[in-house]
């Protein structure tokens, strides 16, 4: 095995990769960092005219709020969740010129791609959140702590996987390929656009056990009524971790490689 | 030395290394799936076997071989960058390696931006590569390029900054790949200039390099790598010689086996006669007298070849070569492929001594040399002059100075030639 006298110089090197993460996406763009608010913006946007106007929607888990809100509570989590998984997924093979060359923890580069996305949307959500209360929209913002166990837990959740697909990636490039379509029907199985408990008998049951359901539904809980689904976040945290390091067995095995493939 | 000391910077010890073969995607996925499973891969291509070396603190080890022979994987593996397939690699200290010369640098990003993340990758804190970053701007010597996007640098520029970054860190072990191959003259020169600075202040160097003049310069031992084994090690001046003299063999042996196809269809010198002397002898001539090569050239197309001759100083400087078609010369025919050639040195101006002489076949246009057949040439001649060859000259008076005419050209026939009163003799 390698031996080497390096203190830990690795949280600087992550700092560093982070920092590039995020500004290589706007760099030379004017509005910069906007850009990533204005894009889930949008699509709230559509999906409130869609569901609201058109369909005119209505379901008693909205209570008193509006199904912007509703939307909105799930939406960033899991835009940060995708992104992140498909951001981390070329964070090997984007970097090859590096990993040929030059010798550092190669997992640095995963959770930085994932981190920058996570850092940009959990922003926005912020910003989201700020503005739809200013607007008199009764969000409990006593609830953040809540949604932000939430939030961690998608992050784990998105890193580890990304350990997985770039570890993939670096072989087979197909892995980018499969994803674009698994994430999109994800993203309609698991309750963004509804609650869990409008989905019929026989569907309900495969749908619970989507794992992020089981993190949206709190972190909308806590925001819209209040509620501390903490236990069931710890559960899922701890789901989240168990995944990660399967996927991290996988990444440290194929690791070795990387500099043959990438 | 008892045992692995304090000394030891880098102690490598049966080091192996396999890549796995796989270039389409099917080979690919095969690879994956053996790899995932632990097992190696269908197809496999050994870089490195067996691999033990030791590195001293202040030491400088070249390593040298042909391409492909397993020096960049070696030096990779030593780096940390390259995982040994079985082996162990112990290091003590920090390490910089410049497997390439800004690596990982962002063209989008300013100078002092690749700058922080290149530091980051050496591993020096924040504030570390802030106290060296003068250091470093002195060193690459860009100035307020600095601040601009490296994608606007010249090429020598980015060099510049790579090397700077690497050597502000005063790494206990100093890796490098062929860097000095790169970069302009005077940049190499402050290159080496600064790897001796380096060694003399006790640094330790790891160099690759394929000019033997730089390993014979910085190294004071060398490492021979050949098929991804060690085949000889020792003092860099003997490994290099060994290596050369290996190199000379294999590319002489190499053109003989390329030769008898290319003479089949190609021009070639049939017949050589040097003052009536075939090759293989000795020929004879006399200073002042005539000297007459002739001879025959093969012409496979029955194109009318050139030759060209030259006259050597035996074991030495080449005095002087002329082809046929410098003076328009036409080779005439012989037969259908065969063209006779005759020239004539008339006086001879050779001094005294052995030399020889060398016809060479050369296509019609007189662009490729095609053959090479050599004569001794033995001259003889009484005279105390010195050199390889008489030159035209003639010795002036006041007096004489004065009828010369002032043009220059068209000296007096009397005085051109040796052996009257301008001569010596």
């Amino acid at each position: 095995m390698i031996s080497r006298s390096r203190a830990s110089p690795s949280l600087r090197l992550f700092r560093e990769f982070l920092l590039r993460e995020i500004s290589s996406r706007y760099v030379g763009s004017v509005f910069g960092g906007v850009w990533a608010l204005i894009q889930p913006l949008f699509q709230l946007a559509i999906y409130s005219f869609v569901f609201r106007v058109i369909f005119a929607v209505r379901f008693p888990e909205l209570q008193q709020h509006s199904f912007t809100t509703f939307v909105a509570c799930a939406l960033w989590p899991w835009m940060a969740f995708q992104e992140g998984l498909q951001r981390g997924t070329h964070a090997i093979s984007g970097n090859a010129s590096l990993i040929k060359k030059v010798a550092f923890r190669r997992e640095l580069l995963v959770l930085a791609a994932v981190s920058s996305i996570f850092l940009v949307h959990l922003t926005g959500f912020v910003v989201v959140l700020l503005g739809l209360t200013a607007i008199g929209e009764p969000i409990r913002l006593s609830g953040l702590p809540v949604a932000l166990l939430g939030w961690l837990v998608m992050f784990v959740f998105s890193c580890g996987l990304a350990f997985l697909t770039s570890s993939l990636q670096v072989f087979l490039k197909d892995v980018e390929h499969v994803l674009a379509p698994v994430l999109m029907v994800m993203f309609y199985a698991t309750p963004v656009l509804y609650p869990l408990s409008r989905v019929p008998e026989p569907y309900s049951i495969a749908m619970a056990l989507n794992p992020a359901a089981h993190v949206l539904e709190p972190i909308r809980g806590a925001l819209m009524r209040g509620e501390w689904a903490v236990l069931e976040l710890l559960a899922m945290l701890a789901a989240a971790f168990a995944v990660a390091a399967l996927c991290k067995l996988v990444f440290n095995r194929l690791s070795p490689h990387f500099e043959d493939f990438a | 030395m008892p045992g692995p000391s304090k000394d030891v910077l880098v102690a490598v010890q049966g080091v192996s290394k396999v890549y796995p073969i796989a270039v389409t995607p099917r080979e690919r996925s095969k690879t994956l799936v053996a790899l995932l499973r632990g097992r190696p891969a269908p197809k496999q291509f050994h870089a490195l076997r067996d691999i033990d070396l030791e590195v001293r603190r202040g030491e400088s080890l070249g390593l040298i071989g042909v391409n492909g022979a397993g020096k960049s994987t070696l030096l990779k593996v030593i780096a940390g960058v390259v995982k040994p397939t079985s082996g162990t690699i112990q290091v003590a200290g920090r390490i910089s390696a410049l497997l390439e010369l800004g690596a990982g640098f962002h063209p989008q990003y300013t100078g002092r931006q690749n700058v922080r993340l290149a530091t980051a990758l050496l591993g020096l804190s924040a504030a570390q590569s802030d106290a060296k970053l003068d250091q470093i701007l002195s060193f690459a010597d860009i100035g307020q390029h600095i601040d601009q996007p490296i994608k606007q640098y010249s090429s020598g520029m980015v060099v510049r900054l790579g090397f700077a970054i690497a050597t502000a860190v005063r790494p206990d072990l100093l890796i490098t790949d062929e860097v000095l191959a790169v970069g302009d003259e005077s940049f190499q020169r402050k290159c080496v200039e600064w790897m001796k600075s380096y060694l003399d202040d006790g640094g330790t160097l790891l160099l690759c390099a394929h000019s033997m003049f730089q390993v014979q310069k910085l190294c004071r031992r060398a490492l021979w790598i050949d098929g991804g084994a060690i085949r000889a090690g020792g003092p860099a001046m003997q490994v290099t010689q060994d290596y050369l003299a290996w190199h000379d063999t294999l590319a002489a042996q190499s053109e003989k086996q390329a030769r008898p196809q290319e003479k089949a269809g190609s021009y070639a010198i049939a017949e050589l006669r040097v003052n009536g002397h075939t090759p293989g002898g000795s020929a004879v001539a006399e200073l002042g007298g005539t000297l007459r090569i002739e001879g025959a050239v093969f012409s496979p197309d029955g194109r009318a070849p050139v030759v060209a001759i030259g006259c050597v100083r035996l074991g030495g400087a080449a005095i002087y070569g002329l082809a046929s078609d410098m003076d328009g010369h036409t080779l005439e025919r012989l037969g259908t492929d065969q063209f006779h050639f005759c020239l004539e040195f008339d006086p001879l101006e050779l001094l005294p001594g052995r030399y020889e002489i060398r016809a060479h076949a050369m296509d019609p246009e007189g662009v490729r040399h095609f053959d090479e057949v050599k004569c001794d040439l033995e001259v003889r001649g009484d005279t105390l002059e010195m050199g390889l060859c008489r030159m035209r000259h003639r010795w002036l008076s006041p007096g004489a100075l004065a009828g010369v005419p002032a043009t220059g050209h068209g000296l007096a026939p009397d005085l051109m030639s040796p052996g009257s009163e301008g001569g010596v003799r």
